[in-house]
């Protein structure tokens, strides 16, 4: 609670007085002015690997749109994730789209995203996802987002909440333009990865006209089976899995 | 065993992160399918004049197959004394104990067989998978002492007899007992019962959940041919929705995970699905010692009546088993099945197993190899179910416990077992805070299980509601 309150504090100081903070100045990242235009953000990120199964492969894709209002409200859309796998069995994808609204001040963060969760096998349907922000963007952060599906159960055809993902991002601060950067991401039945790398700013100074590069190593793991259907002379179809270590590539456009 | 205060729905919202709290269902419980609108897919027939055939023959005599699985005790433990057993029918044909099996102990002195002391005297003998491996030793069967040590030594060499399990052995008097059903695993509880629900363990040999991707279930399989089942539990959390949770967390389970008092509710209204599996209270009356075996009875007692008096019952079977010996002595060395893991290819020493109802034999010893997924296996013959592995391929259905004569027997002249007395001290003394099952616990305290199959009443409530439906059965008499 006591961080909350301090952090709530903090957002509504504005960055004039924070740049003057003896604490707050030895953070790397430069501070876009607050009286600054409404931003927006393009990030892209791919996460290609190689199964160490079989002749496998598969690959994370994410990308994400959002728009910075000049008061503490973000919107955006995003495809988060999107993963295509394939295997000797067969091959299987996945998506989930959702539009996004937070509540967003500078060390602060809470949304929500809705959208649509597809996939090649399973079910498809509602995707929820709360959100939430710790930290300074650009600083030492910590970002969640916690998705839920909303579909028919595919034995029963019930309509029921699940869970259906949690993904998150640790970024620390290494020096002026470089942060350490740590993602990873579960669906219990579906797919998994995590990554250690470095995120650098490239060019800008976190306002308009910046540009982020990252890269990481970590594993991933990937996997669809479909069903099976008694009535059918084959009646248990293809199914795709792969699991191995993986390169991820990001890139973030402000302008 | 462990102490701890029992999980309440509200420890499990305020530590679970909330986890399982949305992971609900939008729609009343039930087994309805909307996808099955014809009804369950039957099982294609096996060519004429095989043993399959024949099995499926036996077999299409059942509708309702119920499976209760308890907790650690050997064959020898808790019905070797039916083979010196005088009102016992079949006591020359079961294999049981001599009273002259013994094992060493560390200083070669042997410890014998011996009469088990109070039942609340009990301790919990090793039982991990490698005590029991070396209890094994190769097929000898003669560590179980070795790796008990004192105070432990005497007690897993004890057996019971008629006066401490006096329903189980009226069952055994009836039914068929089968004196060569194993456990499926050398090993603890959980990889037994992985065994049960998905005919692998999945490589775990100790209590850890199934990970990412796990293993397809027998839910599933019935499901996909629309096939209805219910998983009922006594406790305050399902075992399956902590063992299990990529599944029990999606939304898109096969299962849904509903409290005993269902059980009770759907005998009385004939609406028991095809299959259920019954899993006791791990913190009052699943038969793990230090646990009363009287409750471990009573508990067994409302189940069978509950059934008996349903108007499931002449089309019914109920198999009451045990998931592994609970590191007490057997004499019996077990088997070696076929198994994708090499590991697990050796299976589990002999535990309890009777196979109950109408349509099964008579006060019959049943000797066919058995173990856990030999129920698996039993549904894959009923109802065509598919295949969970080789495991499942190998294992044998119980259509040798059926007796296709009896397939007409008048179900009112069944008598039931006498109802278990339980005195108003056990009940009062029954261990709430105690669980045979600590993993669980530990693992449903971090979140690891949906909040919606956290059952909020406290351990007494629980015992209390439970009581009372025994009660009502008649299955239960408590003494002042």
């Amino acid at each position: 609670m006591t961080a909350v309150l301090a952090l709530s504090l903090l957002a509504s100081v504005p960055a004039a007085d924070l740049d003057g903070a003896p604490a707050l100045a030895r953070e790397a990242e430069p501070v876009p002015a607050e009286s600054a235009p409404a931003l927006n953000r393009f990030e892209l990120k791919l996460q290609p690997f190689l199964g160490l199964t079989g002749n496998s492969w598969g690959g994370f894709g994410e990308a994400r749109f959002e728009h910075d209002f000049r008061f503490p409200l973000t919107l955006g859309l995003e495809l988060a994730p999107a993963a295509l796998v394939g295997s000797a069995d067969g091959t299987g994808a996945l998506a989930e789209a959702r539009v996004t609204a937070a509540f967003s001040t500078r060390y602060l963060a809470v949304g929500l995203g809705l959208g649509g969760q597809l996939q090649r096998f399973g079910r498809n349907g509602l995707s929820v996802a709360p959100t939430l922000r710790l930290g300074r963007r650009d600083g030492l952060s910590l970002q969640v987002e916690y998705a839920y599906n909303v579909a028919a159960n595919q034995y029963t055809g019930q309509r029921t909440i699940g869970f259906s993902n949690i993904v998150g991002t640790l970024r620390i601060p290494l020096g002026d333009r470089l942060a350490l950067q740590i993602d990873g991401g579960l669906n219990l039945q579906s797919w998994a990865y995590a990554t250690v790398g470095l995120r650098h700013r490239l060019l800008g100074d976190g306002g308009p006209g910046t540009w982020f590069v990252s890269a990481g190593l970590g594993a991933a793991w990937i996997s669809q089976s479909s069903g099976c259907n008694y009535d059918l002379a084959i009646p248990c179809g293809p199914s795709a899995m792969s699991f191995g270590p993986t390169v991820s590539f990001g890139l973030e456009r402000r302008f | 065993m462990s102490e701890g205060s029992q999980l309440t729905r509200r420890a499990a919202l305020k530590l679970g992160l909330g986890v399982g709290a949305m992971a609900v269902g939008l729609d009343a419980c039930g087994s309805a399918t909307d996808r099955c609108p014809a009804g369950p897919v039957p099982a294609l027939a096996a060519p004429a004049g095989t043993t399959a055939a024949a099995a499926q023959r036996v077999l299409a005599g059942i509708d309702t197959i119920v499976v209760v699985m308890m907790e650690n005790r050997s064959f020898d433990h808790l019905c070797g004394s039916l083979s010196t057993d005088a009102d016992y029918p079949a006591a020359r044909t079961i294999d049981g104990l001599t009273g002259t099996e013994s094992n060493l102990d560390a200083s070669g002195l042997p410890v014998a067989v011996n009469l088990a002391p109070a039942e609340t005297s009990h301790l919990d003998p090793k039982h991990d998978w490698a005590s029991s491996h070396r209890a094994f030793n190769g097929g000898r069967n003669d560590g179980f002492v070795l790796v008990n040590p004192d105070p432990n030594q005497i007690e897993v060499m004890s057996y019971h007899q008629r006066a401490t399990a006096p329903f189980l052995y009226g069952l055994c008097d009836q039914y068929a007992v089968c004196d060569r059903w194993f456990s499926s695993v050398m090993g603890p509880t959980w990889p037994n019962r992985y065994y049960l629900h998905a005919a692998t363990a999945a490589g775990h040999k100790t209590n850890l959940p199934m990970g990412l991707n796990p293993p397809p279930t027998v839910w599933q399989r019935l499901a996909e041919r629309c096939v209805s089942s219910g998983y009922y539990y006594a406790g305050n959390i399902p075992w399956y929705s902590v063992t299990f949770p990529a599944n029990s967390f999606s939304g898109n389970d096969a299962v849904s995970p509903q409290t005993v008092d269902h059980f009770f509710t759907d005998a009385a209204n004939g609406t028991l699905p095809a299959f259920s599996i019954i899993d006791p209270d791990f913190g009052v009356n699943d038969g793990h010692p230090p646990y009363d075996f009287g409750l471990a009875e009573a508990f067994l007692s409302s189940i069978h009546r509950a059934l008996a008096q349903s108007a499931h019952w002449p089309r019914a079977l109920l198999v009451i088993v045990f998931d592994e010996h609970g590191g007490y002595f057997d004499h019996v060395p077990p088997p070696v099945v076929p198994d994708p893991n090499p590991d697990f290819r050796q299976i589990g020493f002999r535990v309890p197993a009777v196979v109950v109802g109408p349509q099964v034999r008579s006060s019959a010893v049943i000797s066919t190899p058995y173990d856990h997924v030999s129920i698996l296996a039993t549904l894959a013959t009923r109802f065509g179910i598919a295949s969970l592995g080789p495991r499942m391929d190998a294992a044998s259905d119980l259509a040798a416990c059926l007796d296709p004569d009896r397939a007409e027997v008048v179900t009112s002249a069944l008598t039931h077992p006498p109802a278990v007395e339980l005195s108003a001290a056990v009940i009062r003394s029954a261990p709430h805070r105690l669980t045979s099952q600590p993993e669980m616990e530990a693992l449903a305290r971090a979140g690891g299980v949906p909040a919606h199959h956290v059952d909020p009443r406290s351990a007494e409530e629980r015992l209390r509601a439970w009581l009372r439906h025994a009660q009502e059965l008649e299955a239960v008499r408590v003494l002042a």
